[in-house]
């Protein structure tokens, strides 16, 4: 289970949306909504919710709030969604900040407001559609993330020490034996950086590298459990 | 009923049963009469030609003697060509056998003995109408001059002018124009008649016997309808005062008329301007092998705008009701028309059975969308539509109306968030292929019948060597999707193998083997 907390803002459409997803992935969170609009989320999240005034931090200071938190600011509203990104950024210098945007142009002031990540609602949607158009086929795979019961699934796989994996090369492994398929992997020694198998790099794979696949959940848990190494 | 009477009607009758002379008859008649149709265009730019060239022929031979065989391409081969036409328009213009056959049906059902007489002459006498329609007219007029002992009558070349009103759409536009603006221009014209006749009266009784080139009332009314125009040629001038004051009141009247006539038809013009843009977008997108209908010109489309310029090139409309959205739209210089999606009409009117539509519904709300859906499978489940859903709540209806794909933005934003926070590195992976970067593009190839890949296994070809994965392959028979396909697999015609590579890669096999992507 993913064990960081997670603080979502605002309880809109996008925030809704959100917090189903959330929970589909048994991801810890608590939703927050502001002191004055959004009351009945309380009742409907209880012990999972917070209110907040975007005019007061003194509501947001009171947060439980370790190196590891991360907020993400979806509230409806950009103007108060970009204002609630900037008082975060200022109360909590360190943390990973998430926000959403409907616009190119909101993404770049929610960039300079000091957001880590900004999921562009429309751009993404956009993208898909593109793809639909573009490769029909293809794209009922790559809808295995938004669907967590599809068929086919993205799983990235940390590889631990005691791996049988450890000091091979990435072709002299069998994926074929789980019937997954491999997609690239983030190198520790790399600087972190997702390399593709397209590349046609043959990387040695080392412990703390993080390997994406792309198979049906069985074969990729299989895979895990044979060959991560310790309790993935 | 008389027996002659009695053959033509069996015979109609047969030709009615016929499915082989109904089609072509109604493929005859949709060339010839429907503007979409591509052959159409053909066939009037084909007549086009053929008209001008025939009367610059014919302006030469005015003159100058020209050779015995473009004397005879332009009198004798165009006006057979145009004596076809005329043939094949009387011929289509109504459907006698239609008539016939409803007459037999209507004795069956009531059991009585059919009366095919009075339909036949009713029938008939509709054709007949045909000949004094006046197109019909100037197309007979066109191909007189082919008859030797009427070519002292060259007057008729000008029919052939006149012939290219039915083939210009430019023309036919103008006149539709002037017909809407009837009531005014006949007003304005029964005002100069008016005028003139008043003016040229005045004129012949005030200068009678004063004026030495007004001899009669021709004459009068001939100057003051050349007054009244402001045309003033100059040979009939008054010589009394009198006449001189009646020359300033027909001048002024005359520049009056004129600048309320010519507001009349740019007022006219100006407010049908659109209206034309719109059907001449509508009709050069219907024309296209595949195109794009994106009904709503919201947030989500103008995003979808900027990806398509960027990466893709399809040939698309926008289509939205809200006159101030379309006019953002043309504005940011797309193709957009201002009409409601969710009319069955209006996309009846963007649907060629030939071509390769999708729609994509992205209005901001899920009841014009799933309306949107409804109406193009109405009009030919053919049709692919792509809609975009507001709410996860409405995602089954959309599927239950027929919609090929559904696209939830905020469910597919949460799941990249969601992504992002749980699965940093898979987040990674999905983004870059989403976002159709060089290193991780995926494509679909399409195995056809010319393909070196009909019959090989998947092993003995280089994807290996070409660092191309073989993500899953769809069978060309049953369409069933196997991923990750065993390296033995057999490759066949009809099949799509999703790879997933480089760009240089992919685009390098594609060139190589002479292969196509599936939406090519």
């Amino acid at each position: 289970m993913f064990s960081k907390r997670v603080y979502v803002f605002g309880y809109g459409k996008f925030g809704q949306a959100l917090s189903t997803m959330l929970n589909e992935y048994r991801i810890n969170f608590f939703i927050g909504s502001n002191c004055q609009k959004e009351q009945s989320i309380l009742k409907e999240f209880r012990e999972n919710s917070f209110c907040f005034d975007l005019e007061d931090e003194k509501s947001l200071e009171n947060l439980e709030v370790d190196e590891n938190t991360i907020f993400v600011c979806a509230m409806d509203n950009n103007h108060e969604n970009l204002f609630l990104a900037l008082t975060l950024r200022e109360l909590f210098p360190k943390n990973y900040i998430l926000a959403i945007s409907d616009s190119i142009y909101l993404t770049n002031k929610l960039k300079m407001a000091g957001v880590n990540r900004v999921i562009d609602i429309y751009s993404i949607s956009g993208n898909i559609m593109l793809n639909i158009l573009k490769n029909p086929i293809a794209t009922r795979f790559l809808q295995g993330f938004i669907n967590k019961e599809h068929d086919i699934i993205f799983k990235e796989v940390k590889i631990l020490k005691d791996s049988p994996l450890v000091g091979k090369k990435i072709n002299e492994i069998d994926f074929d034996e789980y019937d997954i398929i491999f997609i690239g992997m983030i190198d520790e020694a790399n600087g972190n950086q997702f390399i593709f198998r397209t590349t046609g790099a043959n990387f040695e794979v080392n412990s703390g590298d993080v390997l994406v696949f792309l198979g049906r959940e069985q074969n990729l848990f299989k895979f895990q459990l044979e060959c991560a190494g310790g309790k993935n | 009923m008389p027996k002659s009477y009695n053959i033509i009607a069996l015979f109609l009758l047969f030709l009615a049963k016929n499915k082989r002379y109904t089609t072509f008859k109604a493929q005859i008649r949709e060339i010839f009469t429907n503007p979409k149709n591509i052959y159409k265009n053909y066939i009037d730019w084909t007549i086009i030609f053929f008209i001008v060239s025939s009367i610059a022929i014919m302006m030469y031979e005015v003159k100058y003697p020209v050779s015995p065989w473009l004397d005879f391409y332009a009198i004798y081969f165009t006006s057979i060509v145009f004596a076809i036409e005329y043939l094949i328009k009387f011929w289509i213009y109504n459907d006698i056998h239609k008539e016939i056959l409803k007459e037999e049906q209507r004795a069956t059902f009531l059991k009585i003995k059919p009366r095919y007489t009075p339909v036949l002459i009713r029938a008939f006498f509709k054709k007949i109408s045909y000949i004094f329609t006046p197109f019909a007219i100037i197309d007979l007029l066109a191909i007189l001059p082919m008859y030797r002992e009427l070519r002292f009558l060259k007057i008729f070349i000008l029919f052939r002018f006149l012939k290219i009103f039915q083939h210009s759409r430019n023309i036919h536009h103008f006149l539709e124009v002037l017909s809407e603006r009837k009531f005014e221009l006949i007003t304005l014209l029964f005002i100069l008649i008016f005028v003139v006749f008043v003016g040229g009266i005045a004129i012949y009784v005030l200068e009678d016997h004063l004026n030495s080139k007004i001899n009669d009332l021709f004459d009068a009314l001939y100057w003051s309808f050349i007054t009244i125009t402001t045309v003033g040629f100059g040979d009939i001038v008054p010589v009394t005062t009198a006449g001189r004051v009646v020359s300033f009141i027909i001048i002024l009247i005359g520049i009056t008329m004129l600048s309320f006539a010519t507001s009349v038809i740019v007022s006219a013009f100006s407010e049908k301007l659109n209206e034309l843009k719109e059907e001449r977008l509508a009709e050069e997108i219907v024309t296209k092998e595949k195109f794009l209908i994106l009904c709503g010109y919201s947030h989500i489309t103008k995003v979808f705008l900027r990806l398509v310029q960027e990466k893709e090139k399809y040939d698309y409309i926008i289509l939205d009701k809200d006159e101030a959205k379309v006019q953002e739209a043309l504005n940011d210089g797309h193709n957009a028309i201002c009409d409601d999606a969710s009319r069955y009409e209006v996309l009846k009117r963007f649907y060629s059975p030939n071509a390769d539509i999708t729609i994509l519904a992205l209005t901001s709300s899920d009841v014009e969308n799933i309306y949107i859906t409804l109406n193009a499978k109405a009009v030919s489940k053919d049709i692919k539509v792509i809609a975009r859903a507001n709410s996860k709540k409405v995602f089954n209806r959309y599927k239950k109306v027929g919609a090929d794909r559904v696209v939830l933005p905020n469910d597919i934003a949460s799941a990249m968030l969601v992504a992002s926070i749980a699965y940093p590195t898979t987040y990674k992976a999905i983004n870059a292929i989403l976002n159709f970067k060089e290193v991780a593009t995926i494509d679909e190839v399409y195995i056809d019948n010319q393909s070196e890949f009909v019959g090989k296994t998947i092993q003995s070809i280089p994807f290996e060597k070409l660092k191309i994965t073989v993500v899953g392959v769809q069978n060309g028979i049953d369409g069933v999707f196997k991923f990750n396909p065993k390296k033995e697999y057999l490759l066949k015609e009809g099949d799509v193998l999703v790879v997933l590579g480089h760009k240089i890669s992919i685009e390098y096999l594609k060139e190589h083997f002479n292969l196509i992507g599936s939406y090519s």
